[in-house]
Order: structure tokens, then sequence, then C-alpha cells
């Protein structure tokens, strides 16, 4: 019986439990999921986080060279940020505040600059020809013919995100 | 023409939209005067296809849409997926990863049990114990925060491990906080188990005999409350196999034997995040994963609310052909329905919140 007189007494001598928002905020955490900031101009537009991402909330235009993300579809699960090769997309700790109308973060690249930097242009005499750099290629761009010895690249197709020069594992990807 | 002799029935709507209810499920009842007679339920208000979304994303992306079923188990709907595609490519997951699903699995257990009892004590109109409850929750939605990025719907599992580790510091600060909140709950389980006005609105209300939880297939704390001891952590999946605990039943089948179940699960469920905090070895917490789905698999995992299921079929490619998903709550509804008849209108809240509905959870 009278169990609860306890707490409450207690409580009546504790400072409150909640905050008063928004004069005092939230303090946030390392490596918080809050939302998507943007990108920034080491991106190549090679659109793996577009293939990526589970709510298909970003748009990518390899011609165009522009990055779109719906911050209202965006479920801020992290996947574009971690598979990013160029690690260019930022994640930021505190909370997306509400908005009256929709809208949309977008980059747009430098059309003016016709070929990215860092395409791979050919192998060294190391190459194995394993084709893990072709299987990893998020453009398809690279063909591997085992038997014939031979490793050609599409440059129109390339997008020169560096994931097969950062897979390879002779280290022999040359650009 | 009415008999004199016969009391007059009536039917009142409970639900979908009601007080007690934080989502919509509708059961018409069939009352004379103000006693049950009959009650029938009828779900499909929030229906949003998940399954069938799954059919069109890959399995990777399926994980984020399956996590999205119930905000309050998120982690072990991940779980129970990614096991059992793990289980169908025969993918040998890191020792660490097994042991931080279950560190992530016990705390997600422990902020839906400590929901579950501020809602309970809400349903019998004890607004400030519900509140006591809510400020326990709040540590572990902080460490979650800390350790995954987000609150609720943390989405640390994926196929092959997790997609996060926790550091040393962070394991200390988990375990320091498992004492703080048996601290905290030992004032409050006082007053669910002893305090008098809980005990009128709980005990001998709802009464479930363990034959019928049995037959009606009464799953978790429900059924557990019922004298079933029946856990599925005591089939070793994850880490569950290296670690000591027994299941936890009560025999007398009503609504305090379930709430008295849940508050001893909270307990257990610190004694079992600090066993695993102690036991956890290094090393890796992901495989890479170059296999891909081919045939059908079931897997089952305990959540808070009890057994769920998955069967998931794939035909070699990376989207997955049917993934269907059985959750506690629809097994617990025949048992709900079995409950009602007999019992007083105003009962209904505390029994309707004594299986712990997630209505969420069962329409998908």
């Amino acid at each position: 019986m009278l169990d609860f007189i306890r707490p409450i007494f207690r409580n009546l001598f504790k400072k409150p439990v909640t905050r008063l928002y928004p004069v005092t905020n939230r303090e946030t955490f390392d490596n918080a999921r809050g939302h998507i900031e943007g990108i920034n101009e080491n991106c190549v537009f090679c659109g793996i986080c577009a293939k990526k991402c589970p709510a298909d909330a970003i748009v990518v235009d390899r011609q165009a060279k522009t990055w779109t993300i719906d911050p209202f579809k965006c479920v801020i699960c992290n996947v574009c940020v971690e598979t990013c090769p160029k690690i260019c997309i930022t994640m930021s700790e505190s909370h997306k505040t509400p908005e009256y109308k929709k809208s949309y973060i977008s980059f747009q690249g430098n059309t003016e600059e016709s070929k990215p930097q860092g395409k791979p242009t050919g192998v060294g005499e190391e190459c194995v020809f394993c084709g893990i750099c072709a299987k990893q290629c998020p453009q398809d761009a690279i063909t591997v013919d085992r038997p014939n010895k031979s490793w050609s690249i599409d440059s129109e197709k390339c997008v020169g995100c560096g994931i097969c020069i950062s897979k390879c594992p002779k280290k022999t990807i040359k650009c | 023409m009415i008999n004199s002799e016969q009391v007059p029935r009536s039917t009142v709507p409970f639900g979908p939209q009601h007080p007690v209810l934080p989502e919509p499920i509708h059961i018409k009842l069939i009352l004379e005067d103000e006693k049950i007679v009959e009650a029938i339920p009828a779900i499909g208000y929030v229906h949003r296809g998940l399954e069938k979304l799954t059919e069109k994303k890959d399995m990777y992306k399926s994980i984020f849409i399956l996590e999205r079923i119930c905000g309050i188990c998120s982690f072990m709907h991940a779980l129970c997926y990614c096991q059992g595609l793990e289980n169908l490519m025969e993918i040998d997951v890191p020792e660490r990863a097994k042991y931080l699903r279950v560190i992530w699995g016990e705390l997600h257990r422990t902020h839906s049990h400590l929901l579950w009892l501020g809602l309970f004590a809400d349903a019998f109109g004890f607004e400030s114990l519900f509140y006591e409850c809510w400020k326990i929750r709040e540590k572990i939605l902080d460490i979650m925060e800390a350790t995954s990025g987000a609150r609720v719907i943390i989405s640390t599992n994926t196929i092959g491990g997790t997609r996060r580790d926790i550091n040393s510091d962070m394991l200390e600060h988990i375990k320091k906080t498992t004492y703080e909140i048996e601290e905290a709950l030992a004032y409050i389980d006082k007053v669910f188990f002893d305090d008098n006005t809980v005990l009128v609105r709980t005990k001998g209300v709802g009464v479930l005999s363990k034959k019928d939880a049995y037959l009606l297939g009464a799953v978790g704390p429900t059924g557990r409350g019922s004298g079933l001891p029946q856990d599925l952590r005591t089939t070793n999946y994850a880490a569950y196999g290296d670690l000591d605990f027994e299941p936890i039943y009560e025999t007398d089948g009503d609504c305090y034997a379930r709430c008295k179940v849940r508050i001893r699960e909270l307990y257990q469920s610190q004694k079992l995040l600090r066993q695993a905090i102690d036991q956890m070895p290094e090393g890796e917490y992901a495989v890479k994963v170059t296999q891909k789905p081919e045939g059908e698999v079931v897997s089952r995992v305990e959540q808070p609310r009890g057994e769920c299921m998955y069967y998931i079929r794939g035909n070699g490619t990376d989207i997955l052909e049917r993934v269907r998903v059985r959750t506690p709550t629809f097994a617990n509804i025949p048992a709900l329905v079995h409950m009602l008849p007999g019992h007083q209108l105003c009962d209904l809240p505390v029994l309707v919140l004594s299986i712990d509905p997630c209505i969420s959870c069962t329409e998908r």
C-alpha cells in the first residue's frame, strides 16, 4: 500500500527530467544519424548512392552532373554515407527541423570539366586478370577476358569513382 | 418482443480510434448491460503492403523495409530476417556480431517492456506511474542513439553481421546503466506487485488457463503468464546458447501474471546484458556476403511480445521471391477474444493492453 509515495517525494526535490525545448537543446551523440546535409565537390556522379538507397531518395544525373536528395523520402539509414567511394556525403548529427514547404538538397557539378579526374587508363604487367575490378565497377565499364589475357575500359562509361583502383589486389591499375 | 427476464443486448464498437489504443484495432462488442458477451475483432486499418514491397527491392534494402514493420521491436525484425538469410546461404557470422545482436536485442526488450508498463499503467489511469516507467526507458534510448545513431529504428543488423561495433567504454557504460535500471525498477515493481489500486484492476482479470493458452497458440508473455514455459531464446539463436538463463513464467494466467512476467523479464534482460558484455569476444563484426539465396527457410526469434516467424524464399538472385511475416500480436488476438466475454466493459482497456498489442506488426 502507498508504495508510490516515496518516488513522488523524491521527484519533488529533483530537477526536472525533461528539457525546455527549444530553449535547451539535447546534446547530440557522436556518429548519430541526424540528417543528410549534402555532398561536396569531390562527387564524381557515379550513382552508387542512388543504387544503394533503400528509399530511392537520391537521384543522380550523370550527363547533367546533378545530385539530388529528397529529405522527405530519406530514411536516414546512413547507407549512402558508408558506400560513397569518394566519402563526400556528409551526415549531420543534429535532427532535421520541420519545414513548411517540400524542398530538395541538390548539388550541381562543373559541367565544363569534361572528364573527371582519376580515370584508369590501363593496367601494369602485374595484372593477373582476376576480374575483381570488373565485378566491382558500378558502371560495368571494365571488361576482363581471362583466357585471352586482355583488360579494357570503356572511358565513356567510366565515372572515375576509383573503386577499381582501391579494390585491385595487385594495385596495378594506372590512372 | 423482449422477454422481461432477458437483458437487452447492445452493440458497442471499440476502436479503431480509442483513447487507450495507440494503434487502430476494431473490436465489435456485444454487451448485456455492461457485461461483454461476445467480441468480434477486425483488423486492416494500417495495412501498408510491406511484404509485397520486399519483392521489389533487393535483399539488403529489404532489411530497412522490414525494420519498419514495427517501431518498438525493429531490431528483432531485422535480426529474424538476417538470421534466416544467413542460414539459407550458410554464412558463418562472427562471434562478436552474435553478442552485439544479443546486446541490442536485450536493449530493445527492455525498452519495449518499459514502454508497455507505462501504457498499462495509463490504461488503468495511473498517470504518474506511466511517466516513471518512461523516465527509465529514456536511459535505454540514449544508449541506442550513442551506439547505433538512432533512438528506435537502429538499423544495425545486416546480412553477415552488424553494421556497427560497440567500443569498450560504451560497453562499460551499458553495464553501469543496467544496475541503474535495476535500482529504478525496484521502486516501480513494488507498485505493480503490491499497490491496491493496481491489484483491483489486474488480479483475476482476464484469466487464460494453460490449456486454453496452448490451444489458442498464445505466444510470449501472454502464454508465459498462463504457465507455458515457452521462450524461443532457449533455441540458442545469436549468442543465447552461451548465456545462462531460464524462461520466466507465471501460472495464474490473469493480467497481473502477464504484468509480473514482463517485470521479471526486465530484470532478466539486465542480467543477460551483463553476461553478454562480460563474455564478448574481440574480433570482426561482419563478413562479406557473396552468395545468393536459393531455396526456402523459416526463421524464428523471441520478440518482446512473443514469437516472430519469417518465411523467406529466394530464387538465386538478389531479389527475394517471397517474405512472409507472422508477428506475435497476430497469434495473441485469438487469446484476447477468448478472454473478453464475461468481463465488464471498463476492464476492456486493461485486457486489450495486457497482450501488448502491436497492430502495425499484425498488419504489416
